[in-house]
């Protein structure tokens, strides 16, 4: 029977995971900090702490392998193995935040968690000194109770032969249980049975090694031969216990070897005087220093104004927010409506005294609903540093893989965005980053040759832009080998040899988000494998956003995601196209301008006519409803995607507004061109386009066009 | 005004503010008037809501439990039970925490898919409800002085013990056994035996605690130990310990059956074995407790011959399972903390023993 009814059980493991997921993010931190300062006991203490909490969350929620993999690293995480482990033991705790990491995915897709084994090995190693010499494969200690020890020295005492017998339990052998009665048998064939280890209160079915001891006549060989039981006994050492002191210190010497105590036992362990062979109880690691380092925990300066602040916070389901802002879109579709009204109204009525009561009410609704949405916009900001703070443990370890020297400088983490947004970029970010340290930076030797300091540097930063958010990643490594990047895309056939010329630098930069193309020379784990740039380019587009590279041989390069602020509101420029209405964000609007038929020119198939200084390529957007209805004289809408800029030829001119944008279902739109749509005041459906779709549809539109 | 008992939790895992309420929630008589994540909140918590009893994890940032205990005590007179995780360390700073006057202690929630929660639940429960009396009753409770390390014996001989005394007890037990056992001499020629309700994984340490502080030896008892005069085995948590005689020497024997009464380690289960075992040349002792287990054992013991005692009630943390044994007429005597050092140590006196044999 379940303590808890589903629905609480349910709703409480949405929080451990929840909360899982933070300690998980702080455990990393924390282990990139203990790597730095592996001494500094306030920092062993804090991820200690850590461990702890996720200990007792994942024990609470019942998820043991967890639990118990969680306590066992705890054990460690103390000052006096930190002191001799240095480096490793930070290491052991990024191994672990990663294996608990996949235990978390296991457990919330109800699968068998992994079993952790490799950080078991990690945890152990920390703990166990190295053998000196290895006397026996088979380790046995020979450890009896105090009543076992009265037994066995009494049998000594009266002149019996005693000999210690230890067998390791064959692997497979099924039946651990019925093993030890079988061995149980077979001893008392041998002689009087003194003594057995495990007793048999504690047997169970991990039983790997059975220890004994045996008053008998028969010779070791005798007995040895006699206990081999084929399929059960692995192996089998027969040891003469005897009044010898040498022996005694060959029997110690395997209890050196295997139990390796660390200090020495508090207690006073009774000692059976007559027999020689009682070796040291095994100490544990525990020891009043450890005991003494946790009852004065300093006050956290740092931390304190941010523990004061999370007392308020609380925790809210995102979709609740969404539902929210959802209404608030909703109310601002009403508000156009009835702003719609009252200037029908205006109009009708232009004396009545009722019209300014109506624009006095307006106005006020207007501002609360500006605010309104302001704010509910607000409760979906984060901070990028959530999406930052999980760099500093990505960049280290593609640096180590690679045996590079990576330092990684964050800035800007205090720029709020959209979490959906945020977590979307998670991905592509994390690739940009990879990449950036596997194949931008190059290898110190390499970096020295060319005079720059050994360590590269790459630089994550985040900014406002308008009602755009930028963010950077940067390097100072390479650059982008542009020659290859031709070659390679020659050679897949994404472009003609003869082209190639042509292309732009941006058009080349470009190149790299093409599906299937890498310039790695090597494919190594961590990226080019060609798969990557393009999700990057993908998961940009689909935010509305864009990604530009700016590159120089030598010197660095540096990838620019441009995302709008937010994607459920978006500021737009409406226009119509035949008797369509269309709306693009504003925020990639750079200009409006005015041409003629008369002032256009044909480049390779392309409509472009000169803007200042600069040949801007036309998209005429109703070559999109095969409407050929050209007017001399026309509106382009010049807009900018990634670093290239357009100029979308439009009939007319609409106005700015704010649109809610509806997500529209994949199986309703049968194109990419469209982002989504909103409702506009008076009922109208707007389209949203979708510009980087938009730009590549009618970019070939127009040269397949030309080769027809 | 309601007459719920009014809990503040006092946890930094968002998971344990979330779960121990909802534990609480499960009994109508308990009300969770708040929660906060440290040490520093709880402190203002408590001084804004007046709980009636707080539980207090001691592992946390900033303010860690311990110093919190430490100015909850001085600053005001609520109850404290302490949430306790299954470490070394843990285990030691709940020992810690339990002589700064912390009421009692429970393991931390473990598994709430199983039946194990129930007992957990229960067990928090009821201590709540035990602390939030203790709180209208005035006890004198055990003073424990920071004593310096005892002297010990290095090497203590194996003399076989005047007599076998059996200890059973629980809530309040940490300081009040702490108390009795520091207060006999190391040279103390009778065996313990004791059965303390507590979770797994805690006696061991306890048992070192008590051996730090003791003259006499305390061990956590393995199966096999010999009773052996000055020293006392502690039963370890989640099994049974009885007695047993051999051929060679005394021992006790630890096993894994079924609870008892909803014990396990029982004390009735250990008092039942040294009646049958040892008879008149035991000593019964039942202390601080709720419930009633040993009761019926101590009534056992009693039947065998041995001297029962039960620890007196204005000197119990709670007056349970001695009042059970009294009611029951299976205690000869009531004796308080303080004085049942002398009346065991009067009980082994070997003379004395030797004087009843021959008047016998």
């Amino acid at each position: 029977m379940n303590f808890f009814s589903d629905d609480h059980a349910a709703e409480l493991r949405e929080l451990f995971f929840e909360s899982a997921t933070e300690l998980l993010q702080t455990l990393n931190e924390e282990g990139l900090e203990l790597e730095k300062r592996p001494e500094d006991e306030e920092v062993l203490r804090r991820v200690r702490r850590t461990v702890h909490t996720l200990k007792g969350d994942s024990a609470a929620c019942g998820y043991t392998e967890l639990s118990e993999t969680a306590h066992a690293l705890e054990e460690v995480l103390r000052p006096e193995i930190a002191a001799v482990s240095k480096q490793a033991l930070a290491e052991v705790v990024l191994i672990a935040a990663d294996t608990f990491s996949s235990m978390l995915s296991a457990y919330r897709g109800s699968l068998q968690p992994p079993a952790g084994e490799e950080l078991k090995q990690h945890i152990l190693s920390l703990t166990r000194k190295p053998a000196s010499h290895v006397p026996y494969k088979l380790q046995a200690r020979f450890v009896w109770s105090e009543y076992e020890q009265i037994v066995v020295a009494d049998a000594l005492g009266r002149g019996e032969s005693v000999y210690h017998v230890a067998f390791s339990i064959e692997p497979q052998c099924p039946m651990r249980s019925a093993a030890m009665q079988l061995i149980r048998n077979v001893l008392q064939d041998c002689g009087r049975l003194l003594a057995v280890a495990p007793d048999q209160s504690t047997l169970s079915n991990d039983l790997d090694v059975v220890e004994a001891a045996i008053s008998s006549e028969n010779s070791e060989e005798w007995i040895a031969k006699k206990c081999r039981i084929p399929s059960v006994v692995a192996e089998v050492l027969v040891q003469r216990a005897g009044r010898e002191e040498q022996q005694a210190e060959d029997v110690l010497d395997i209890v050196k070897h295997v139990t390796t105590p660390t200090e020495d036992e508090t207690e006073v362990a009774i000692q059976a005087e007559e027999t020689t062979a009682t070796p040291a109880v095994p100490a544990k690691a525990e020891s009043a220093t450890a005991e003494a380092s946790i009852a004065n925990t300093p006050v956290d300066t740092q931390s304190t104004s941010f523990a004061n602040m999370q007392e308020t916070l609380l925790r809210v389901d995102a979709e609740k927010i969404d539902s929210v802002l959802n209404l608030v879109g909703e109310l601002i579709i009403a508000k156009s409506m009835l702003h719609q009204a009252i200037n029908e109204f205006d109009k009708r009525h232009p004396k009545d005294p009722l019209k300014m009561r109506f624009s006095d009410a307006m106005a006020f609704q207007a501002r609360i609903m500006n605010d309104l949405q302001k704010s509910v916009m607000k409760i979906r900001m984060v901070p990028v540093e959530h999406l930052f703070r999980r760099f500093p443990r990505v960049v280290r370890d593609v640096a180590k893989s690679c045996g590079k020297e990576v330092n990684l400088v964050v800035t800007g983490q205090d720029t709020d965005l959209d979490k959906s947004i945020l977590d979307m970029l998670a991905e592509p970010l994390a690739h940009l980053v990879r990449n950036a340290v596997d194949h931008g930076i190059e290898s110190p030797t390499e970096r020295i040759n060319d005079g720059k300091p050994a360590q590269g540097t790459v630089t994550l930063d985040a900014y406002h832009q308008g009602n755009q958010i930028v963010i950077e990643v940067a390097d100072d490594g390479r650059g982008l080998d542009r020659e290859r990047l031709i070659a390679k895309a020659v050679d897949r056939g994404l472009i003609k040899p003869g082209d190639a010329a042509a292309l732009g630098e941006a058009d080349i930069n470009n190149l790299i988000f093409h599906p299937g193309l890498s310039t790695a020379e090597q494919v190594t784990a961590i990226s080019g494998r060609g798969v990557g740039m393009d999700v990057v380019k993908t998961v940009l587009e689909k935010l509305k956003g864009s990604v530009g590279i700016r590159t120089t041989a030598s010197k660095g390069t540096t990838f620019y995601l441009k995302v709008p602020l937010t994607l459920a509101i978006i500021k737009a420029l409406l226009f119509r196209v035949g008797d369509r209405l269309y709306a693009v964000p504003l925020a990639s609007v750079v200009e409006i301008t005015r041409t003629t038929q008369g002032a256009l020119h044909r480049v390779d198939s392309h409509d472009v006519m000169q803007l200042r200084s600069e040949v801007l390529m036309l998209l005429h957007l109703h070559r999109l409803e095969k409407e050929q209805a050209e007017t001399d004289k026309m509106f382009v809408v010049v807009i900018s995607t990634g670093e290239r800029k357009f100029g979308l030829v439009v009939d007319q001119l609409v106005g700015e507004e704010e649109l809610v944008i509806k997500a529209m279902d994949d199986h309703l739109v049968a194109t990419d061109l469209v982002s989504g749509a909103s409702i506009l005041g008076d009922g109208t459906v707007v389209l949203i386009l979708n510009l980087s779709s938009v730009v590549a549809k009618l970019g070939r539109l127009q040269m397949v066009g030309a080769t027809a | 005004m309601s007459n719920k008992l009014r809990v503040l939790v006092v946890d930094d895992s968002a998971l344990m503010r979330k779960l121990i309420p909802q534990i609480l929630a499960r009994d109508s008589e308990i009300e969770v008037v708040g929660t906060a994540m440290d040490g520093a909140f709880g402190l203002k918590k408590i001084e804004d809501l007046r709980p009636d009893v707080v539980t207090l994890d001691l592992e946390m940032p900033r303010m860690d439990g311990l110093e919190t205990l430490r100015q909850i005590t001085r600053r005001f007179r609520v109850p404290v039970i302490v949430v306790s995780a299954l470490t070394t360390d843990g285990a030691s700073a709940t020992f810690k925490a339990l002589a700064l006057g912390a009421f009692d202690f429970v393991a931390k929630p473990r598994d709430a898919a199983s039946a194990h929660m129930d007992e957990i639940a229960l067990d928090l429960i009821d201590k709540i409800k035990v602390a939030a009396k203790s709180k209208l009753r005035n006890t004198t409770a055990p003073v424990l002085l920071d004593r310096p390390r005892p002297n010990k014996m290095a090497l203590r001989p194996r003399r076989e013990p005047t007599k076998v005394i059996a200890i059973g007890i629980s809530t309040g037990g940490p300081n009040a056994l702490q108390y009795l056992l520091q207060q006999l001499p190391g040279d103390f020629p009778g065996s313990i035996v004791v059965v303390q309700h507590m979770p797994e994984g805690f006696t061991d340490m306890f048992s070192r605690r008590l051996d730090e502080s003791c003259a006499i030896d305390v061990k956590e008892a393995q199966s096999g130990d010999l009773l052996i005069a000055g020293r006392a085995l502690i039963c370890p948590g989640d099994r049974h310990m009885k007695v047993r005689r051999m051929p060679l020497g005394n021992t006790v024997v630890l096993s894994d059956e079924a609870r008892m009464n909803g014990h396990r380690p029982s004390v009735d289960i250990l008092f039942r074995s040294v009646a049958g075992e040892f008879g008149s040349r035991a000593v019964g002792v039942l202390m601080t407790g709720m419930g009633d287990d040993g009761a019926e054992g101590l009534g056992m013991m009693k039947d065998a011959g041995a001297l029962t005692i039960a620890q007196s009630e204005d000197s119990c943390t709670v007056f349970g399972m001695p009042k059970a044994a009294i009611e029951r007429g299976h205690a000869m005597r009531v004796v308080p903390l303080d004085m049942l050092a002398n009346t065991l140590a009067m009980q082994c006196n070997p003379e004395r023993i030797g004087r009843a044999t021959v008047k016998v």
